[in-house]
Protein backbone atom coordinates (compact mmCIF):
# COMPACT_ATOMS: atom_id res chain seq x y z
CA UNK A 1 0.00 0.00 0.00
CA UNK A 2 3.03 2.18 0.52
CA UNK A 3 3.97 1.09 -3.34
CA UNK A 4 4.79 4.34 -5.08
CA UNK A 5 3.96 4.05 -9.23
CA UNK A 6 5.67 7.08 -11.24
CA UNK A 7 3.21 7.74 -13.67
CA UNK A 8 2.78 10.44 -16.75
CA UNK A 9 0.46 12.83 -16.70
CA UNK A 10 -1.48 13.04 -20.20
CA UNK A 11 -4.43 14.85 -19.31
CA UNK A 12 -5.96 17.39 -16.67
CA UNK A 13 -9.74 16.55 -16.00
CA UNK A 14 -9.66 19.69 -13.84
CA UNK A 15 -6.81 21.40 -12.13
CA UNK A 16 -5.57 21.48 -8.97
CA UNK A 17 -7.85 18.13 -8.73
CA UNK A 18 -7.86 15.11 -10.89
CA UNK A 19 -6.04 13.95 -14.08
CA UNK A 20 -5.40 11.21 -16.41
CA UNK A 21 -2.16 9.12 -15.51
CA UNK A 22 -0.28 6.44 -17.58
CA UNK A 23 2.10 4.20 -16.22
CA UNK A 24 3.33 1.95 -18.89
CA UNK A 25 -0.17 2.02 -21.11
CA UNK A 26 -1.94 1.79 -18.23
CA UNK A 27 -4.04 4.75 -17.74
CA UNK A 28 -6.41 5.95 -15.17
CA UNK A 29 -7.78 9.03 -13.56
CA UNK A 30 -5.72 10.05 -10.30
CA UNK A 31 -6.48 12.74 -7.52
CA UNK A 32 -3.80 15.96 -8.05
CA UNK A 33 -5.01 17.40 -4.71
CA UNK A 34 -2.05 17.38 -3.15
CA UNK A 35 0.22 18.58 -4.87
CA UNK A 36 1.23 22.27 -4.43
CA UNK A 37 2.11 23.15 -7.97
CA UNK A 38 -0.28 23.29 -10.88
CA UNK A 39 1.09 20.19 -12.86
CA UNK A 40 1.20 19.07 -16.77
CA UNK A 41 1.11 17.29 -19.46
CA UNK A 42 4.16 15.34 -19.72
CA UNK A 43 5.11 15.82 -15.70
CA UNK A 44 5.99 12.55 -14.16
CA UNK A 45 4.78 12.11 -10.45
CA UNK A 46 4.53 9.63 -7.87
CA UNK A 47 1.35 7.82 -7.40
CA UNK A 48 -0.24 5.93 -4.36
CA UNK A 49 -3.43 4.53 -4.19
CA UNK A 50 -4.87 6.75 -6.67
CA UNK A 51 -3.01 10.19 -5.72
CA UNK A 52 -0.08 11.62 -7.04
CA UNK A 53 1.45 12.84 -4.13
CA UNK A 54 4.65 14.37 -5.13
CA UNK A 55 6.38 15.37 -8.92
CA UNK A 56 9.42 13.53 -9.51
CA UNK A 57 12.59 16.10 -9.51
CA UNK A 58 14.31 14.67 -12.32
CA UNK A 59 16.74 17.76 -11.65
CA UNK A 60 17.93 16.25 -8.99
CA UNK A 61 17.64 13.13 -9.97
CA UNK A 62 20.46 14.29 -12.70
CA UNK A 63 22.65 15.71 -10.07
CA UNK A 64 22.75 12.65 -8.09
CA UNK A 65 24.18 11.15 -11.61
CA UNK A 66 26.33 13.73 -11.70
CA UNK A 67 27.31 12.92 -8.23
CA UNK A 68 27.75 9.05 -8.79
CA UNK A 69 29.85 10.00 -12.14
CA UNK A 70 27.23 8.75 -14.38
CA UNK A 71 26.68 12.49 -16.27
CA UNK A 72 29.90 14.44 -17.51
CA UNK A 73 28.52 17.76 -16.78
CA UNK A 74 26.15 18.94 -13.83
CA UNK A 75 22.77 19.36 -14.67
CA UNK A 76 21.80 23.16 -14.18
CA UNK A 77 19.58 23.99 -11.40
CA UNK A 78 16.27 25.14 -11.79
CA UNK A 79 14.47 26.50 -8.84
CA UNK A 80 12.36 24.10 -7.29
CA UNK A 81 10.60 26.34 -5.16
CA UNK A 82 8.97 28.42 -7.90
CA UNK A 83 7.76 25.14 -9.30
CA UNK A 84 10.38 24.66 -11.77
CA UNK A 85 11.39 20.81 -11.47
CA UNK A 86 13.44 20.24 -14.65
CA UNK B 1 11.39 13.98 -23.20
CA UNK B 2 9.32 10.64 -21.90
CA UNK B 3 12.10 8.09 -23.37
CA UNK B 4 14.65 10.54 -21.48
CA UNK B 5 13.09 10.24 -18.14
CA UNK B 6 12.43 6.49 -18.72
CA UNK B 7 16.37 6.23 -18.83
CA UNK B 8 17.31 8.70 -15.99
CA UNK B 9 15.16 6.98 -13.63
CA UNK B 10 16.58 3.04 -15.06
CA UNK B 11 19.73 4.24 -14.17
CA UNK B 12 18.92 3.74 -10.46
CA UNK B 13 18.94 -0.19 -11.52
CA UNK B 14 21.84 -0.29 -14.16
CA UNK B 15 23.74 -3.23 -13.53
CA UNK B 16 27.21 -1.12 -13.85
CA UNK B 17 26.48 1.01 -11.16
CA UNK B 18 25.09 -1.70 -8.74
CA UNK B 19 28.13 -3.75 -8.72
CA UNK B 20 30.49 -0.90 -8.52
CA UNK B 21 28.14 0.52 -5.11
CA UNK B 22 27.84 -3.51 -4.02
CA UNK B 23 32.10 -3.32 -4.29
CA UNK B 24 32.26 -0.14 -2.29
CA UNK B 25 29.92 -1.63 0.47
CA UNK B 26 32.14 -4.92 0.33
CA UNK B 27 35.09 -2.98 0.58
CA UNK B 28 33.82 -0.44 3.16
CA UNK B 29 32.76 -3.38 5.29
CA UNK B 30 36.68 -5.27 5.09
CA UNK B 31 38.53 -2.05 5.29
CA UNK B 32 36.19 -0.90 8.60
CA UNK B 33 33.94 -3.02 10.06
CA UNK B 34 36.91 -6.51 10.41
CA UNK B 35 34.92 -8.81 13.45
CA UNK B 36 32.43 -6.58 13.60
CA UNK B 37 28.17 -7.24 13.18
CA UNK B 38 26.35 -4.63 11.68
CA UNK B 39 22.40 -4.65 11.50
CA UNK B 40 20.93 -2.14 9.54
CA UNK B 41 16.63 -2.02 9.87
CA UNK B 42 14.50 -0.70 7.29
CA UNK B 43 10.82 -0.39 7.59
CA UNK B 44 8.99 -0.67 4.29
CA UNK B 45 7.83 -3.64 2.40
CA UNK B 46 8.79 -2.09 -0.77
CA UNK B 47 12.06 -1.81 0.48
CA UNK B 48 12.04 -5.95 1.21
CA UNK B 49 10.61 -6.38 -1.99
CA UNK B 50 13.89 -4.72 -3.73
CA UNK B 51 16.83 -6.12 -1.51
CA UNK B 52 15.21 -9.77 -2.23
CA UNK B 53 13.72 -9.30 -5.48
CA UNK B 54 17.31 -7.86 -7.10
CA UNK B 55 19.02 -10.48 -4.65
CA UNK B 56 21.34 -7.50 -2.60
CA UNK B 57 21.31 -9.60 0.47
CA UNK B 58 24.39 -12.47 -0.76
CA UNK B 59 26.34 -9.76 -2.80
CA UNK B 60 26.77 -8.19 0.48
CA UNK B 61 29.21 -9.44 3.16
CA UNK B 62 27.58 -11.34 5.92
CA UNK B 63 28.34 -9.59 8.54
CA UNK B 64 25.95 -6.80 7.28
CA UNK B 65 22.68 -7.41 8.07
CA UNK B 66 19.63 -6.18 6.45
CA UNK B 67 16.32 -6.94 8.92
CA UNK B 68 13.16 -5.78 7.99
CA UNK B 69 11.28 -3.97 10.62
CA UNK B 70 7.55 -3.39 10.94
CA UNK B 71 6.97 -1.77 7.49
CA UNK B 72 3.95 -3.70 6.36
CA UNK B 73 0.46 -2.47 6.93
CA UNK B 74 -1.18 -5.27 6.41
CA UNK B 75 1.23 -7.53 8.66
CA UNK B 76 0.48 -5.07 11.40
CA UNK B 77 -3.41 -4.10 11.22
CA UNK B 78 -4.72 -5.73 14.38
CA UNK B 79 -7.02 -8.75 14.76
CA UNK B 80 -9.51 -6.56 16.05
CA UNK B 81 -9.77 -4.53 13.33
CA UNK B 82 -10.12 -6.73 10.61
CA UNK B 83 -12.55 -8.46 12.93
CA UNK B 84 -15.14 -5.29 12.75
CA UNK B 85 -14.65 -5.08 8.94
CA UNK B 86 -15.66 -8.26 8.92
CA UNK B 87 -18.94 -7.81 11.30
CA UNK B 88 -19.65 -4.86 9.52
CA UNK B 89 -19.77 -6.80 6.33
CA UNK B 90 -22.02 -9.66 8.38
CA UNK B 91 -24.35 -6.50 8.67
CA UNK B 92 -25.24 -6.35 4.96
CA UNK B 93 -22.85 -3.17 4.50
CA UNK B 94 -20.61 -3.08 0.85
CA UNK B 95 -17.15 -3.53 2.27
CA UNK B 96 -14.20 -2.02 0.02
CA UNK B 97 -10.95 -2.16 0.65
CA UNK B 98 -7.53 -3.12 -0.67
CA UNK B 99 -6.85 -6.60 -2.07
CA UNK B 100 -4.50 -7.49 0.41
CA UNK B 101 -6.84 -7.22 3.45
CA UNK B 102 -8.99 -9.87 2.10
CA UNK B 103 -6.65 -12.48 2.60
CA UNK B 104 -5.90 -11.72 5.85
CA UNK B 105 -6.46 -13.89 8.37
CA UNK B 106 -7.48 -13.98 12.69
CA UNK B 107 -9.05 -16.64 14.34
CA UNK B 108 -12.72 -15.09 13.51
CA UNK B 109 -11.85 -15.57 9.56
CA UNK B 110 -10.86 -13.17 6.95
CA UNK B 111 -12.62 -10.70 4.53
CA UNK B 112 -12.63 -13.61 2.09
CA UNK B 113 -14.46 -15.83 4.29
CA UNK B 114 -17.63 -13.57 4.76
CA UNK B 115 -17.52 -13.14 0.60
CA UNK B 116 -17.74 -16.29 0.01
CA UNK B 117 -20.54 -16.82 2.22
CA UNK B 118 -22.56 -13.83 0.67
CA UNK B 119 -21.08 -10.87 2.26
CA UNK B 120 -20.75 -7.96 -0.50
CA UNK B 121 -17.23 -7.63 -0.08
CA UNK B 122 -15.11 -5.40 -3.39
CA UNK B 123 -12.12 -4.92 -3.51
CA UNK B 124 -10.68 -1.72 -4.66
CA UNK B 125 -7.46 0.21 -5.53
CA UNK B 126 -7.91 3.78 -4.53
CA UNK B 127 -10.07 4.98 -1.73
CA UNK B 128 -11.63 7.20 -4.61
CA UNK B 129 -13.18 4.06 -6.43
CA UNK B 130 -15.00 3.01 -2.91
CA UNK B 131 -16.48 6.39 -2.89
CA UNK B 132 -17.60 6.11 -6.10
CA UNK B 133 -19.12 2.99 -5.25
CA UNK B 134 -21.22 4.69 -2.88
CA UNK B 135 -22.37 7.85 -4.91
CA UNK B 136 -23.08 5.09 -7.65
CA UNK B 137 -25.69 3.04 -5.20
CA UNK B 138 -26.84 5.57 -2.68
CA UNK B 139 -29.32 2.42 -1.33
CA UNK B 140 -26.65 0.85 -0.48
CA UNK B 141 -24.16 1.31 3.20
CA UNK B 142 -20.71 1.51 1.53
CA UNK B 143 -17.83 1.43 4.15
CA UNK B 144 -14.26 2.11 2.91
CA UNK B 145 -12.38 -0.37 5.60
CA UNK B 146 -9.19 2.24 5.29
CA UNK B 147 -5.31 0.41 6.19
CA UNK B 148 -2.52 1.76 5.97
CA UNK B 149 0.64 3.94 6.54
CA UNK B 150 1.10 7.87 6.10
CA UNK B 151 1.05 7.39 2.22
CA UNK B 152 -2.73 6.13 2.28
CA UNK B 153 -3.71 7.61 5.60
CA UNK B 154 -3.62 11.41 3.82
CA UNK B 155 -6.16 9.93 1.00
CA UNK B 156 -8.10 8.24 3.18
CA UNK B 157 -8.26 11.10 5.29
CA UNK B 158 -9.34 13.57 2.52
CA UNK B 159 -12.60 11.52 2.01
CA UNK B 160 -14.39 13.03 4.51
CA UNK B 161 -13.68 16.79 2.56
CA UNK B 162 -14.43 15.43 -0.60
CA UNK B 163 -18.18 16.06 0.20
CA UNK B 164 -18.95 12.00 0.46
CA UNK B 165 -22.66 10.64 0.38
CA UNK B 166 -24.89 10.22 3.85
CA UNK B 167 -24.43 6.12 2.84
CA UNK B 168 -20.43 6.56 3.13
CA UNK B 169 -18.42 5.27 6.14
CA UNK B 170 -14.75 4.49 6.82
CA UNK B 171 -13.36 2.00 8.78
CA UNK B 172 -9.99 3.65 10.16
CA UNK B 173 -6.82 1.54 10.98
CA UNK B 174 -4.00 4.00 9.80
CA UNK B 175 -1.13 4.33 11.54
CA UNK B 176 2.25 6.63 11.55
CA UNK B 177 5.55 4.24 11.29
CA UNK B 178 8.50 6.48 12.58
CA UNK B 179 6.72 5.90 16.56
CA UNK B 180 6.83 2.63 15.91
CA UNK B 181 10.74 2.37 15.28
CA UNK B 182 11.11 4.56 18.16
CA UNK B 183 9.07 2.07 20.41
CA UNK B 184 11.10 -1.02 18.88
CA UNK B 185 14.55 1.01 19.73
CA UNK B 186 13.20 2.51 23.50
CA UNK B 187 11.92 -1.82 24.31
CA UNK B 188 15.60 -2.14 24.06
CA UNK B 189 14.59 -6.00 22.71
CA UNK B 190 16.63 -5.04 19.16
CA UNK B 191 19.71 -3.29 18.57
CA UNK B 192 19.98 -1.31 15.47
CA UNK B 193 23.18 0.51 13.70
CA UNK B 194 21.19 1.94 11.28
CA UNK B 195 17.66 2.80 10.03
CA UNK B 196 16.70 3.02 6.07
CA UNK B 197 13.84 4.78 6.61
CA UNK B 198 10.72 4.50 4.06
CA UNK B 199 10.91 6.67 0.97
CA UNK B 200 7.03 6.86 -0.07
CA UNK B 201 5.89 7.18 3.60
CA UNK B 202 8.75 10.56 4.16
CA UNK B 203 7.06 11.92 0.67
CA UNK B 204 4.17 12.72 3.12
CA UNK B 205 5.81 13.01 6.51
CA UNK B 206 9.10 14.64 5.18
CA UNK B 207 12.50 13.57 6.52
CA UNK B 208 12.24 15.70 9.54
CA UNK B 209 9.71 12.83 10.84
CA UNK B 210 12.47 10.78 11.61
CA UNK B 211 14.83 13.21 13.13
CA UNK B 212 14.09 11.31 16.74
CA UNK B 213 16.07 8.25 15.50
CA UNK B 214 19.54 10.01 15.23
CA UNK B 215 18.39 13.09 17.59
CA UNK B 216 17.32 11.19 20.96
CA UNK B 217 18.76 7.54 19.75
CA UNK B 218 21.83 8.05 18.08
CA UNK B 219 20.84 5.67 15.50
CA UNK B 220 22.04 6.85 11.65
CA UNK B 221 19.09 7.14 9.24
CA UNK B 222 18.89 7.67 5.50
CA UNK B 223 15.53 8.07 3.85
CA UNK B 224 15.98 5.93 0.91
CA UNK B 225 14.57 4.93 -2.70
CA UNK B 226 13.34 1.98 -3.81
CA UNK B 227 15.47 0.93 -6.80
CA UNK B 228 18.68 -1.29 -6.26
CA UNK B 229 20.86 1.80 -6.45
CA UNK B 230 19.09 3.90 -4.32
CA UNK B 231 19.06 0.94 -1.33
CA UNK B 232 23.08 0.70 -1.60
CA UNK B 233 23.34 4.21 -1.97
CA UNK B 234 21.34 4.37 1.53
CA UNK B 235 23.79 1.80 2.87
CA UNK B 236 27.05 3.30 2.02
CA UNK B 237 25.66 6.89 3.50
CA UNK B 238 24.72 4.51 6.79
CA UNK B 239 28.21 2.54 6.89
CA UNK B 240 30.16 5.85 6.48
CA UNK B 241 27.88 7.38 9.65
CA UNK B 242 28.92 4.17 11.87
CA UNK B 243 32.21 4.52 10.75
CA UNK B 244 32.78 8.00 11.70
CA UNK B 245 31.27 7.59 14.96
CA UNK B 246 27.99 10.03 13.57
CA UNK B 247 24.31 9.92 13.66
CA UNK B 248 22.31 12.03 11.81
CA UNK B 249 19.49 12.02 9.28
CA UNK B 250 20.18 11.74 5.51
CA UNK B 251 18.08 11.41 2.90
CA UNK B 252 19.40 9.22 -0.20
CA UNK B 253 15.92 9.68 -2.07
CA UNK B 254 16.38 13.85 -3.06
CA UNK B 255 14.29 13.35 -6.23
CA UNK B 256 10.67 12.55 -4.18
CA UNK B 257 11.74 13.58 -0.84
CA UNK B 258 12.39 17.08 1.06
CA UNK B 259 12.89 17.50 4.66
CA UNK B 260 9.54 19.42 5.15
CA UNK B 261 7.32 16.42 3.30
CA UNK B 262 4.20 17.11 1.02
CA UNK B 263 2.58 20.19 3.22
CA UNK B 264 -0.73 19.92 1.69
CA UNK B 265 -1.53 16.34 2.68
CA UNK B 266 -0.07 17.41 5.94
CA UNK B 267 -2.50 19.88 6.48
CA UNK B 268 -5.30 17.70 5.24
CA UNK B 269 -4.33 15.10 7.51
CA UNK B 270 -4.35 17.82 10.55
CA UNK B 271 -7.18 19.01 10.01
CA UNK B 272 -9.14 15.60 9.28
CA UNK B 273 -7.47 13.50 11.98
CA UNK B 274 -6.24 13.20 15.85
CA UNK B 275 -3.27 11.41 16.53
CA UNK B 276 -3.37 8.77 19.38
CA UNK B 277 -1.60 5.79 20.44
CA UNK B 278 -2.79 2.96 18.33
CA UNK B 279 -2.42 -1.06 18.74
CA UNK B 280 0.18 -2.62 16.02
CA UNK B 281 -0.36 -6.78 15.25
CA UNK B 282 2.97 -7.85 17.16
CA UNK B 283 4.02 -5.24 18.55
CA UNK B 284 1.00 -4.05 20.87
CA UNK B 285 0.03 -0.17 21.94
CA UNK B 286 2.33 2.07 20.40
CA UNK B 287 2.05 5.90 22.02
CA UNK B 288 1.11 8.84 18.82
CA UNK B 289 1.22 6.36 16.30
CA UNK B 290 -2.51 6.31 15.34
CA UNK B 291 -4.26 8.52 12.89
CA UNK B 292 -8.27 9.19 13.83
CA UNK B 293 -10.79 10.83 12.34
CA UNK B 294 -11.56 14.32 14.17
CA UNK B 295 -15.11 13.91 16.60
CA UNK B 296 -16.31 16.75 13.87
CA UNK B 297 -16.22 13.84 11.38
CA UNK B 298 -17.78 10.91 13.59
CA UNK B 299 -20.73 10.71 10.79
CA UNK B 300 -18.29 9.33 8.45
CA UNK B 301 -17.07 6.81 11.81
CA UNK B 302 -17.95 3.05 10.69
CA UNK B 303 -17.35 2.04 14.23
CA UNK B 304 -19.92 4.51 15.32
CA UNK B 305 -22.47 3.90 11.92
CA UNK B 306 -22.65 0.16 12.44
CA UNK B 307 -22.26 -0.23 16.66
CA UNK B 308 -19.01 -2.11 16.42
CA UNK B 309 -16.12 -2.03 18.59
CA UNK B 310 -13.46 -5.04 19.50
CA UNK B 311 -10.85 -4.63 21.96
CA UNK B 312 -7.67 -6.09 20.73
CA UNK B 313 -6.65 -9.44 21.51
CA UNK B 314 -2.17 -9.93 21.56
CA UNK B 315 -2.75 -13.66 22.14
CA UNK B 316 -5.33 -14.03 18.43
CA UNK B 317 -3.01 -12.02 16.52
CA UNK B 318 -0.44 -14.62 15.47
CA UNK B 319 -0.91 -18.25 14.80
CA UNK B 320 0.45 -20.88 17.13
CA UNK B 321 4.39 -21.66 16.05
CA UNK B 322 3.95 -18.72 13.25
CA UNK B 323 6.70 -15.93 13.72
CA UNK B 324 5.24 -13.08 11.75
CA UNK B 325 5.56 -11.48 15.39
CA UNK B 326 9.66 -11.52 15.45
CA UNK B 327 9.92 -11.01 11.31
CA UNK B 328 7.74 -7.95 11.51
CA UNK B 329 10.35 -6.33 14.53
CA UNK B 330 13.19 -7.30 12.64
CA UNK B 331 14.17 -10.52 15.02
CA UNK B 332 13.84 -13.10 13.12
CA UNK B 333 13.82 -13.94 9.01
CA UNK B 334 11.44 -15.88 7.85
CA UNK B 335 13.95 -18.86 7.10
CA UNK B 336 13.85 -19.04 10.90
CA UNK B 337 10.09 -19.64 11.06
CA UNK B 338 9.33 -23.77 11.23
CA UNK B 339 5.88 -22.92 9.10
CA UNK B 340 8.12 -21.02 6.20
CA UNK B 341 6.98 -22.27 3.00
CA UNK B 342 5.69 -25.20 4.64
CA UNK B 343 2.31 -27.21 3.29
CA UNK B 344 1.31 -24.62 6.51
CA UNK B 345 2.14 -21.48 5.42
CA UNK B 346 2.56 -20.03 1.65
CA UNK B 347 0.98 -17.55 -0.27
CA UNK B 348 -2.15 -19.44 -1.27
CA UNK B 349 -2.99 -20.53 2.22
CA UNK B 350 -1.04 -18.07 4.58
CA UNK B 351 -0.89 -18.85 8.08
CA UNK B 352 0.27 -15.51 9.44
CA UNK B 353 0.26 -12.14 7.97
CA UNK B 354 3.63 -11.84 6.90
CA UNK B 355 2.54 -14.58 4.09
CA UNK B 356 -0.50 -12.73 3.08
CA UNK B 357 0.67 -9.73 2.09
CA UNK B 358 2.78 -8.40 -1.21
CA UNK B 359 4.67 -6.47 1.11
CA UNK B 360 5.55 -8.77 3.93
CA UNK B 361 8.56 -10.83 4.36
CA UNK B 362 7.78 -13.89 4.27
CA UNK B 363 5.44 -13.50 1.06
CA UNK B 364 9.00 -11.45 -0.81
CA UNK B 365 11.47 -13.76 0.61
CA UNK B 366 8.36 -17.23 -0.57
CA UNK B 367 8.08 -15.53 -3.93
CA UNK B 368 11.89 -14.34 -4.88
CA UNK B 369 13.55 -17.38 -3.17
CA UNK B 370 16.10 -15.01 -1.58
CA UNK B 371 17.54 -16.83 1.38
CA UNK B 372 21.33 -16.32 1.36
CA UNK B 373 21.60 -20.21 1.46
CA UNK B 374 19.63 -21.04 -1.25
CA UNK B 375 21.36 -17.89 -3.02
CA UNK B 376 24.82 -19.16 -2.32
CA UNK B 377 23.55 -22.80 -3.54
CA UNK B 378 22.41 -21.67 -6.56
CA UNK B 379 25.43 -18.91 -7.58
CA UNK B 380 27.94 -20.13 -4.99
CA UNK B 381 29.24 -16.89 -2.80
CA UNK B 382 29.35 -13.55 -4.71
CA UNK B 383 29.99 -11.57 -1.39
CA UNK B 384 33.63 -13.15 -1.44
CA UNK B 385 33.85 -12.69 -5.35
CA UNK B 386 33.15 -9.05 -5.03
CA UNK B 387 35.31 -7.78 -2.12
Amino acid sequence: MCLGVPMRIIEIVEPGKQAIADAQGVKREISTIFLSKQVKEGDWVTVHVGYALDVIDMQTAEEIFYVMGLRSEPPVRGDRSKGDVR
Amino acid sequence: MKGQEAKALSKFRDPAVTRELVRKVNSMVKENFQGTHIKLMHVCGSHEHTITYFGLRPLLPESLELVAGPGCPVCVCSTADIREAIEIARKGATLCTFGDMLRDRTPYGSLDDVRGAGADVRMVYSPQDALKIARENPQKKVVFFGVGFETTSAPISSLVRDDPPENFTILTSLKRTSPAVEALLAGGEIAIDGVIAPGHVSTIVGGNDWKNLPQRFKVPTTVSGFEPVDVLLAILELLEQIRDGKHELGIEYQRLVTLEGNVLAQKMLAETTDIREAYWRAMGNVPGSGYYLKPKFEQYDARKEFGVHFEPEPKKDIPPGCKCHLIVTGRAYPSDCALFNKKACRPDAPSGPCMVSGEGTCYIWYRFGSTPELRRKLIGNPASEVS
